[in-house]
Formats: structure tokens, C-alpha cells, sequence
């Protein structure tokens, strides 16, 4: 009689048909305490008993208005389930429900995220293993062969562009979109930004500004923006190009040397034809420094200034941009663009 | 009397599916109409319109109306009068009435009654130069208690719900300042730093 009393507490009515059933299905007419032909029948029962209250208890506070009072009607009916309010109870199941469709990522987007952050044991490897030696550090923004990566200071771990490594010559190009009330107010800050931080306005239009910032700097001026207005899209783009930096200047050494070499040759030269002979390699290994030495110029400006392309629009009730985290953005169709007649 | 009982029956299923109800108050003529918006307007461009979204559960007339003024708020309107009206189907509504001052530089007056009923929320808004505000505003509540709102529950109903809390927005700070603006770093160049004379490829 025990288990009945216990069933009657914890299921609801309808489901003691259910249980009913099937005792009669596993037991048949007879004691059921007395029978234990059929354990599963029993494994089934304790499984019931045990599942539901936990389920129960589970299901509970997430009813729970958590609002006022005046909330209180929906949670309630939604747990007295059925009688007068089971249509409308139904209608507003139906409803698309944005704060639980944004509370749990899709596992598509879960694996991406994964692949782009590491999971949690990759994070914690890389904690305990020891850090990386310092590497050569980027070279300066000088404009010639001589801005060597030797000659410039390392930086600290803070004022390095997203991702950087000491070692590597990167080349970061980087957007945003950003949504603003005031189109003009933006443009005039975002022209502003280079005297600030450094770098130059690269071009400019109505709506757009593309800046060269840089690299160290890269990082809070992107963050600083996103407090200008919405960020609807940012992105950041990087070329290595250390591998290209590193055969450039090896070139370099090595064309510097038969540069050196030849010079002392054509001073040793005793005809023409052989002073003309070495005068001709000369010229060939000069101009083939000068666009080495060139290519080095435009890597260096390319790796120590970022290109940062801003695009601003004007945001109003038109338009409405509403932030990711907002599960009601309705509001953004509100307001006096709305209403007024134009 | 089939005849009546059939009208009737077509009467009552065709009310039933709108989700609210407003004739163009005097001075106002309806330029658009559909389930989830209406909008009318006056000769002088002032704006009243009609706006219908799906309620969600919890989604009491407090909760709108404080998502409503905050989010307002944040775009620099502010908010100057709070009062509690009725539909003219007794759903209860709040009216909100705020400051604007439009990118422009023009000053607007701008008002929203809003009503949260079981299946619905319904914004009503008048909006137009801010010189025009008390004519029209002191209409509003004569407006609000002509419209019918719809989506009522019989027992347990949202549409009687408690008025929101007195809610005030702190004086309207412009929504982009330049204070947001990031804080140089002490190693920053100072000024322009022309790069290297090389172009980029």
C-alpha cells in the first residue's frame, strides 16, 4: 500500500491509469510485493517515482514569474495546465520565445566557436606551459633597410595589435560598422582618431573612413569605437608576411656582399672590357638592392601601420539596429521618426 | 432574425481577429491600416499612429513600459509626464510623454500610450513639432480611451495589470559623447605621425 500512497503524491491522476496498467501488465492480478518475476516492471516504476518529482523540482523556478505581481497570471496558469486557460496556454507555447532562442548556441556554431577559440583543456595547456622566448621584435616604421628588427625595442605584452607575435611580421587589416545616431559627430571622431593614436586618414566619403593606425594602437582604437555607437560587424584580417621579410633581408645581405665584392673588383679591373664586364654585374646587383631595400620599406610600413576602414550609417527608428544581446528591439521602431508625418 | 444571427456571427469573428481598434480622432485622417499598425495624420504633419506586437509571458504592462523608457531614454528622449489611462474596452495603458530634440535641432514632442494585453502590446504614439505638443496632447487621453484593445484573457488577465512604477530618466546625455571616446595611451605618437614615404601595394 506504501508505493500507492507514495504515487498518489507524486504523479498526477492521469498518470496513475498509467501506472495502474502497468502493474497489472507486470504483476497481473495478484500481490505485486510478492512477485518478482518481472523486475523491469519494477525498474520502470522507481524510475517513474524518482524521475518525476526531480523533474518537478527542475521545471519549478523556471516558471516563476519574475516580475511583479501583475506577472503572476501567466506562471500560474502555465502550471494549472489544462481547464479554462489551456487554448491561450497553447497560443503563447507557440509564440517564438526570443530570450530562450538566444540562451543556447547551436552545436554548429558551439564547434566553430571551438575551432576559433580552443577548448577549454587547449586554454589551460597553454596556461601551464612555459611562455614563448622573446623573438625578434617588429621592425620601426623608419622607411629603410636600415629599420632592421634588431634595432627596435620589444614592446610590451598590452600595446600589441590582436593576436601578435613577437617574432612575426603581420600585416592587420581590420573593419568595422558601426551604427550611429549622429552620422556627422562620428565621421568628425573617427577623423580625429590619427591625432590621437597615430597614423593618417587614408580616405574618406560620406559614410566611410578608412584609417592607417598604428599596429599597437590597433586594439584600443577598435575598442574605443565600439562605445561610439552600435557595432553591427567588425572584423580582422592578418597576413603573415614574416617569411617574406626574412628571405628580403637575407637577399639583401647576401646582395650587399657581391655589391662590396664588386666594387673592389671594378677597382682592380686593368682593360676596359673587364671594368665594363664588372660595371654591368654592378648595376645589375645595385638595382636589384633597390627594389629589395623597396620592398622591405613598403613591408615595414605595411606591417607597423594597420588599415582600419570604418563604416558609419546613420541609425533611427527606420532603420533599426538593435544590439545582439537584446531579445526585444521593439522599442527601436519607436519614437518620433516613427510618428511624425514627412 | 437568421438573417440577424448571421450578421451577428460575421460581426462578432471579424472583431475578434483585430488586434485593436482606433476611428481617426477629429483632425486626423487615416493614411494606412493593417492588423499589427495604424497610422493617421493631421494637416500639420503631426503623427498618430498604432503599433501591435505579440506579448510574451511576464510581459506585464510594468515591464514594457520600463523597457520602453529606458530604451527611449537612451536615444534622448526624455521623459516628462507618466499617467495611467484606459482603453475604451477598460485594458489598462500608461502614457508616457517626452521631450525630443531631433538630430536636427528641431524640438519635437513626442508621446506613447502603451497598453500590454494578454496577447498583445499596443503602442499608441502621437509625435510632431514640439509648438504644436499641448493642442495635441491634451487630446491623447480622449484618443487612448476611444481605442479598443484586443487579445484579453477572461480570468488571471494582463489587461487589468497594476500601473508601472514612477520611472524617471536621469537628464538625456547624448547618446554618442565624445568622453566614450578611448583613452590615448602615454606612448602614443603625439600629433600626426606621417608614415614611410613607401606606398602600399
Amino acid at each position: 500500500m506504501e508505493y500507492r500512497t507514495l504515487a498518489r503524491r507524486a504523479i498526477p491522476g492521469f498518470f496513475l491509469n498509467a501506472v495502474r496498467t502497468l502493474r497489472l501488465q507486470a504483476f497481473g492480478e495478484t500481490n505485486p510485493m510478492m512477485t518478482s518475476t518481472r523486475p523491469s516492471a519494477w525498474i520502470v516504476l522507481a524510475c517513474m517515482l524518482v524521475g518525476l518529482p526531480a523533474c518537478a523540482k527542475s521545471m519549478a523556478p523556471s516558471m516563476e514569474p519574475g516580475y511583479s505581481g501583475a506577472d503572476r497570471g501567466y506562471a500560474e496558469e502555465s502550471m494549472d495546465g489544462g481547464g479554462a486557460y489551456a487554448e491561450d496556454d497553447y497560443d503563447s507555447m507557440s509564440e517564438p520565445m526570443p530570450v530562450m532562442a538566444t540562451s543556447a548556441a547551436p552545436e554548429p556554431e558551439r564547434a566553430e566557436r571551438r575551432r576559433l577559440f580552443g577548448s577549454r583543456a587547449d586554454k589551460k595547456r597553454a596556461k601551464s606551459s612555459p611562455s614563448t622566448p622573446p623573438a625578434e621584435p617588429p621592425p620601426a616604421p623608419k622607411g629603410s633597410a636600415s629599420a632592421a628588427p634588431d634595432s627596435a625595442e620589444p614592446k610590451p605584452a598590452d600595446e600589441q595589435p590582436p593576436e601578435a607575435d613577437e617574432g612575426r611580421q603581420i600585416i592587420y587589416t581590420a573593419g568595422m560598422r558601426i551604427a550611429v545616431f549622429n552620422l556627422q559627430d562620428a565621421l568628425e571622431t573617427a577623423e580625429a582618431l590619427p591625432e590621437r593614436y597615430g597614423g593618417y586618414v587614408q580616405t574618406m566619403s560620406d559614410s566611410q573612413v578608412v584609417l592607417r593606425i598604428p599596429s599597437k594602437n590597433l586594439r584600443p582604437v577598435m575598442s574605443g569605437l565600439a562605445g561610439y555607437g552600435n557595432v553591427e560587424r567588425r572584423w580582422l584580417q592578418s597576413q603573415d608576411v614574416t617569411a617574406e621579410f626574412t628571405d628580403i633581408e637575407s637577399r639583401l645581405k647576401a646582395l650587399e656582399k657581391t655589391h662590396a665584392q664588386l666594387l673592389e673588383l671594378l677597382g682592380k679591373a686593368r682593360t676596359v672590357e673587364e671594368a665594363l664586364k664588372v660595371r654591368e654585374a654592378l648595376d645589375r646587383v645595385s638595382a636589384e638592392l633597390e627594389v629589395l631595400k623597396g620592398r622591405l620599406r613598403q613591408l615595414s610600413n605595411m606591417t607597423a601601420y594597420s588599415t582600419l576602414t570604418l563604416d558609419f550609417y546613420e541609425r533611427g527608428p527606420h532603420n533599426p539596429t538593435p544590439s545582439s544581446n537584446d531579445p526585444f528591439p521593439w522599442v527601436d521602431s519607436l519614437g518620433v521618426e516613427d510618428t511624425e508625418w514627412k | 432574425m437568421k438573417r440577424l444571427l448571421t450578421i451577428l456571427a460575421i460581426a462578432s469573428t471579424t472583431t475578434a481577429c483585430a488586434t485593436h481598434k482606433l476611428d481617426p480622432p477629429a483632425g486626423f485622417a487615416q493614411v494606412d491600416h493593417s492588423e499589427y499598425a495604424t497610422t493617421m495624420i493631421a494637416p500639420d504633419h503631426v503623427g498618430l499612429n498604432v503599433r501591435v506586437w505579440s506579448n510574451v509571458k511576464g510581459g506585464s504592462l510594468g515591464f514594457w513600459s520600463e523597457d520602453m523608457v529606458n530604451k527611449l531614454g537612451e536615444r534622448g528622449y526624455a521623459l516628462t509626464r507618466q499617467s495611467a489611462v484606459k482603453s475604451k474596452n477598460g485594458v489598462a495603458g500608461t502614457r508616457f510623454d517626452f521631450d525630443y530634440t531631433a538630430p536636427d535641432g528641431v524640438e519635437k514632442f513626442y508621446s506613447a500610450v502603451l497598453f500590454a494585453s494578454d496577447k498583445y502590446r499596443v503602442v499608441l504614439q502621437v509625435a510632431g513639432n514640439a509648438e504644436l505638443g499641448a493642442r495635441y496632447l491634451a487630446q491623447l487621453d480622449g484618443i487612448a480611451g476611444e481605442t479598443k484593445i484586443r487579445g484579453c484573457k477572461l480570468v488571471n488577465s494582463l489587461c487589468k495589470s497594476a500601473q508601472p512604477r514612477p520611472l524617471k530618466i536621469a537628464p538625456a546625455a547624448a547618446p554618442e559623447a565624445p568622453e566614450a571616446a578611448p583613452k590615448a595611451p602615454e606612448n602614443a605618437p603625439e600629433g600626426n605621425t606621417a608614415p614611410p614615404a613607401a606606398t602600399d601595394a
